[in-house]
Protein backbone atom coordinates (compact mmCIF):
# COMPACT_ATOMS: atom_id res chain seq x y z
CA UNK A 1 0.00 0.00 0.00
CA UNK A 2 1.16 3.24 -0.82
CA UNK A 3 -0.45 7.00 -0.26
CA UNK A 4 1.31 9.65 -2.11
CA UNK A 5 0.00 13.23 -1.57
CA UNK A 6 0.28 16.38 -3.01
CA UNK A 7 -1.14 19.84 -1.68
CA UNK A 8 -1.87 22.50 -4.26
CA UNK A 9 -3.36 25.54 -2.16
CA UNK A 10 -5.97 24.09 0.56
CA UNK A 11 -6.25 21.08 -1.98
CA UNK A 12 -4.36 17.84 -0.94
CA UNK A 13 -4.68 15.33 -3.98
CA UNK A 14 -4.58 11.93 -2.67
CA UNK A 15 -3.45 8.88 -4.85
CA UNK A 16 -3.80 5.18 -3.24
CA UNK A 17 -1.84 2.22 -4.85
CA UNK A 18 -2.43 -1.20 -3.61
CA UNK A 19 -4.79 -2.50 -0.34
CA UNK A 20 -6.44 -1.32 1.96
CA UNK A 21 -6.71 -4.45 4.74
CA UNK A 22 -6.05 -5.34 8.15
CA UNK A 23 -2.32 -5.30 7.66
CA UNK A 24 -2.43 -1.48 6.06
CA UNK A 25 -5.15 0.13 7.82
CA UNK A 26 -3.24 2.04 10.49
CA UNK A 27 -0.64 2.82 7.92
CA UNK A 28 -3.18 4.61 5.59
CA UNK A 29 -4.58 6.25 8.35
CA UNK A 30 -1.89 7.75 9.55
CA UNK A 31 -0.38 8.59 6.18
CA UNK A 32 -3.55 10.50 5.63
CA UNK A 33 -3.86 11.92 8.63
CA UNK A 34 -0.73 13.69 8.69
CA UNK A 35 -0.85 14.75 5.40
CA UNK A 36 -4.20 17.01 6.30
CA UNK A 37 -3.30 19.56 7.76
CA UNK A 38 -4.56 22.40 9.27
CA UNK A 39 -5.05 24.57 6.09
CA UNK A 40 -5.91 21.71 4.33
CA UNK A 41 -10.20 22.62 2.87
CA UNK A 42 -10.72 20.10 0.73
CA UNK A 43 -9.44 16.49 0.08
CA UNK A 44 -9.44 14.37 -3.08
CA UNK A 45 -8.54 10.98 -2.97
CA UNK A 46 -7.58 8.87 -6.38
CA UNK A 47 -8.78 5.12 -5.35
CA UNK A 48 -7.82 4.06 -9.35
CA UNK A 49 -4.82 1.85 -8.37
CA UNK A 50 -7.20 0.87 -4.90
CA UNK A 51 -6.80 -3.48 -6.15
CA UNK A 52 -8.59 -4.32 -2.49
CA UNK A 53 -10.10 -2.98 0.74
CA UNK A 54 -12.37 -4.63 3.81
CA UNK A 55 -13.95 -3.01 5.95
CA UNK A 56 -11.47 -2.14 8.40
CA UNK A 57 -10.14 0.15 5.19
CA UNK A 58 -13.88 1.78 5.57
CA UNK A 59 -13.77 2.10 8.70
CA UNK A 60 -10.45 4.07 8.62
CA UNK A 61 -11.89 5.94 5.53
CA UNK A 62 -15.49 7.05 7.47
CA UNK A 63 -12.82 8.09 10.56
CA UNK A 64 -11.07 10.49 8.14
CA UNK A 65 -13.99 11.73 6.57
CA UNK A 66 -15.96 12.69 10.06
CA UNK A 67 -12.47 14.49 11.13
CA UNK A 68 -12.72 16.78 8.25
CA UNK A 69 -16.55 17.27 8.28
CA UNK A 70 -15.71 18.77 11.64
CA UNK A 71 -13.61 21.20 10.89
CA UNK A 72 -15.78 22.06 7.72
CA UNK A 73 -13.30 20.49 5.04
CA UNK A 74 -14.03 18.55 2.44
CA UNK A 75 -13.68 14.64 0.87
CA UNK A 76 -14.22 13.10 -2.44
CA UNK A 77 -13.00 9.61 -4.25
CA UNK A 78 -13.00 8.87 -7.11
CA UNK A 79 -12.16 6.57 -10.41
CA UNK A 80 -13.10 3.61 -8.21
CA UNK A 81 -12.88 0.05 -9.80
CA UNK A 82 -16.33 -1.48 -9.41
CA UNK A 83 -16.03 -3.84 -6.89
CA UNK A 84 -14.78 -1.47 -4.31
CA UNK A 85 -17.45 0.81 -5.92
CA UNK A 86 -20.30 -1.69 -4.78
CA UNK A 87 -18.96 -2.45 -1.70
CA UNK A 88 -18.89 1.28 -0.73
CA UNK A 89 -22.79 1.48 -2.05
CA UNK A 90 -23.68 -2.03 0.10
CA UNK A 91 -22.07 -0.51 3.19
CA UNK A 92 -24.03 2.86 2.74
CA UNK A 93 -21.05 5.06 2.11
CA UNK A 94 -22.56 6.56 -0.76
CA UNK A 95 -24.87 8.15 0.73
CA UNK A 96 -22.31 9.89 3.17
CA UNK A 97 -18.88 10.37 1.22
CA UNK A 98 -18.67 12.25 -2.24
CA UNK A 99 -17.82 9.36 -5.01
CA UNK A 100 -17.01 10.61 -8.42
CA UNK A 101 -16.25 9.34 -11.50
CA UNK A 102 -12.55 10.67 -11.80
CA UNK A 103 -11.05 13.75 -10.57
CA UNK A 104 -12.45 16.57 -12.60
CA UNK A 105 -15.73 15.56 -10.88
CA UNK A 106 -13.75 15.61 -7.65
CA UNK A 107 -12.76 18.89 -7.72
CA UNK A 108 -15.74 20.36 -8.84
CA UNK A 109 -17.73 18.81 -5.57
CA UNK A 110 -15.70 19.65 -3.05
CA UNK A 111 -15.86 23.52 -4.43
CA UNK A 112 -17.14 25.88 -2.01
CA UNK A 113 -20.74 26.74 -3.56
CA UNK B 1 -12.30 -27.42 -14.06
CA UNK B 2 -12.44 -28.15 -10.99
CA UNK B 3 -10.09 -27.09 -7.84
CA UNK B 4 -10.36 -27.64 -4.27
CA UNK B 5 -7.60 -26.23 -1.68
CA UNK B 6 -7.77 -26.64 2.33
CA UNK B 7 -5.44 -24.68 4.29
CA UNK B 8 -5.02 -25.29 8.16
CA UNK B 9 -3.66 -22.38 10.01
CA UNK B 10 -3.21 -20.88 13.43
CA UNK B 11 -5.53 -18.08 14.53
CA UNK B 12 -3.22 -15.05 14.02
CA UNK B 13 -3.44 -12.46 11.72
CA UNK B 14 -0.15 -12.70 10.01
CA UNK B 15 -1.81 -16.29 9.06
CA UNK B 16 -4.42 -14.65 6.59
CA UNK B 17 -2.17 -14.13 4.16
CA UNK B 18 -1.92 -17.57 3.47
CA UNK B 19 -5.52 -17.58 2.38
CA UNK B 20 -4.44 -14.33 0.36
CA UNK B 21 -2.03 -16.72 -1.66
CA UNK B 22 -4.41 -19.35 -1.91
CA UNK B 23 -7.10 -17.31 -3.53
CA UNK B 24 -4.37 -16.05 -5.78
CA UNK B 25 -3.51 -19.60 -6.60
CA UNK B 26 -7.25 -20.96 -7.14
CA UNK B 27 -8.28 -17.91 -8.78
CA UNK B 28 -5.08 -17.94 -11.52
CA UNK B 29 -5.43 -21.74 -11.93
CA UNK B 30 -9.48 -21.59 -12.65
CA UNK B 31 -10.12 -18.35 -14.52
CA UNK B 32 -11.94 -16.30 -12.14
CA UNK B 33 -13.50 -12.90 -13.19
CA UNK B 34 -11.83 -10.10 -11.21
CA UNK B 35 -15.35 -9.27 -9.74
CA UNK B 36 -15.83 -12.88 -8.31
CA UNK B 37 -11.98 -13.15 -7.11
CA UNK B 38 -12.55 -9.89 -5.08
CA UNK B 39 -15.58 -11.14 -3.67
CA UNK B 40 -14.03 -14.36 -2.45
CA UNK B 41 -11.23 -12.53 -0.59
CA UNK B 42 -13.81 -10.15 0.87
CA UNK B 43 -16.01 -12.63 2.74
CA UNK B 44 -12.51 -14.90 3.57
CA UNK B 45 -11.03 -11.86 5.26
CA UNK B 46 -13.88 -11.00 6.90
CA UNK B 47 -15.29 -13.77 8.60
CA UNK B 48 -11.44 -15.40 8.91
CA UNK B 49 -9.96 -11.44 11.17
CA UNK B 50 -13.37 -12.02 13.19
CA UNK B 51 -12.63 -15.76 14.04
CA UNK B 52 -8.96 -14.68 14.75
CA UNK B 53 -9.82 -11.21 16.99
CA UNK B 54 -13.15 -12.70 18.46
CA UNK B 55 -13.34 -16.48 18.31
CA UNK B 56 -11.13 -17.41 21.40
CA UNK B 57 -11.46 -16.44 25.27
CA UNK B 58 -8.02 -17.58 25.97
CA UNK B 59 -4.34 -16.73 24.38
CA UNK B 60 -3.59 -19.85 23.03
CA UNK B 61 -2.69 -20.34 20.02
CA UNK B 62 -5.81 -22.48 17.77
CA UNK B 63 -6.27 -24.34 14.55
CA UNK B 64 -8.55 -23.17 12.05
CA UNK B 65 -9.57 -25.33 8.71
CA UNK B 66 -10.40 -23.27 5.42
CA UNK B 67 -11.44 -24.80 2.13
CA UNK B 68 -12.21 -23.35 -1.28
CA UNK B 69 -14.04 -25.27 -4.04
CA UNK B 70 -14.47 -23.80 -7.30
CA UNK B 71 -15.46 -25.39 -10.87
CA UNK B 72 -17.54 -24.13 -13.59
CA UNK B 73 -20.41 -23.12 -11.86
CA UNK B 74 -19.73 -21.88 -8.67
CA UNK B 75 -17.27 -21.30 -5.61
CA UNK B 76 -17.73 -22.68 -2.28
CA UNK B 77 -15.73 -21.82 0.80
CA UNK B 78 -16.24 -23.40 4.19
CA UNK B 79 -14.55 -22.11 7.51
CA UNK B 80 -14.14 -24.12 10.46
CA UNK B 81 -12.73 -22.75 13.84
CA UNK B 82 -13.25 -24.13 17.66
CA UNK B 83 -14.49 -20.72 18.91
CA UNK B 84 -16.64 -20.11 20.97
CA UNK B 85 -20.31 -21.09 19.81
CA UNK B 86 -21.25 -17.93 17.17
CA UNK B 87 -23.02 -17.36 14.50
CA UNK B 88 -22.03 -14.73 12.26
CA UNK B 89 -25.32 -14.92 9.92
CA UNK B 90 -27.47 -14.34 13.12
CA UNK B 91 -25.66 -13.15 16.09
CA UNK B 92 -23.60 -10.23 14.34
CA UNK B 93 -25.05 -6.73 14.83
CA UNK B 94 -26.62 -5.50 11.83
CA UNK B 95 -24.65 -2.53 10.62
CA UNK B 96 -25.96 1.46 10.59
CA UNK B 97 -25.70 2.12 6.42
CA UNK B 98 -28.50 4.83 7.32
CA UNK B 99 -27.04 7.58 9.66
CA UNK B 100 -26.18 11.11 8.57
CA UNK B 101 -22.31 10.95 8.34
CA UNK B 102 -21.58 12.51 11.78
CA UNK B 103 -23.75 9.67 13.66
CA UNK B 104 -22.42 7.00 11.31
CA UNK B 105 -21.99 3.96 13.61
CA UNK B 106 -19.29 1.39 12.51
CA UNK B 107 -19.08 -2.33 13.20
CA UNK B 108 -21.55 -5.35 11.33
CA UNK B 109 -19.84 -4.25 7.89
CA UNK B 110 -18.38 -7.15 7.46
CA UNK B 111 -20.32 -9.66 7.94
CA UNK B 112 -22.98 -8.46 5.99
CA UNK B 113 -20.56 -7.86 3.00
CA UNK B 114 -20.87 -11.66 3.75
CA UNK B 115 -24.64 -11.70 3.86
CA UNK B 116 -25.19 -9.36 0.54
CA UNK B 117 -22.18 -10.65 -1.22
CA UNK B 118 -22.58 -14.54 -1.88
CA UNK B 119 -25.66 -16.66 -2.86
CA UNK B 120 -26.29 -19.01 0.18
CA UNK B 121 -24.52 -18.98 3.41
CA UNK B 122 -25.04 -21.68 6.38
CA UNK B 123 -23.78 -22.15 9.78
CA UNK B 124 -23.67 -25.08 11.94
CA UNK B 125 -21.83 -26.17 15.17
CA UNK B 126 -20.92 -30.03 15.36
CA UNK B 127 -18.04 -31.53 17.57
CA UNK B 128 -18.05 -27.93 19.47
CA UNK B 129 -16.76 -26.49 16.23
CA UNK B 130 -18.12 -23.61 14.25
CA UNK B 131 -19.26 -24.12 10.31
CA UNK B 132 -19.69 -21.47 8.28
CA UNK B 133 -20.17 -22.55 4.42
CA UNK B 134 -20.30 -19.96 1.74
CA UNK B 135 -21.20 -20.62 -1.64
CA UNK B 136 -21.23 -18.01 -4.91
CA UNK B 137 -22.37 -18.42 -8.44
CA UNK B 138 -19.61 -17.39 -10.75
CA UNK B 139 -21.89 -15.86 -13.46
Amino acid sequence: MEVRTEQEDDVLVTTVNGRIDSATVSEFQHLMERAITDDIRRVIVDFENLSYINSAGLRAVLVITKNLWTRNAKLALHSLQPSIQEVFSIAGFDKIIQVCADKAEALDATQEK
Amino acid sequence: MTASTTLVIKTAIEELQKIETAVDEISGAEGWQPDIEFKIRLVLDELCTNVVNYAHRDDLDHDMTVTIESDDDEVRVEIVDDGDPFNPLEDAPEPDTESALIDRKIGGLGVYFVKTLVDDARYWRVDDKNHVALSKRRS
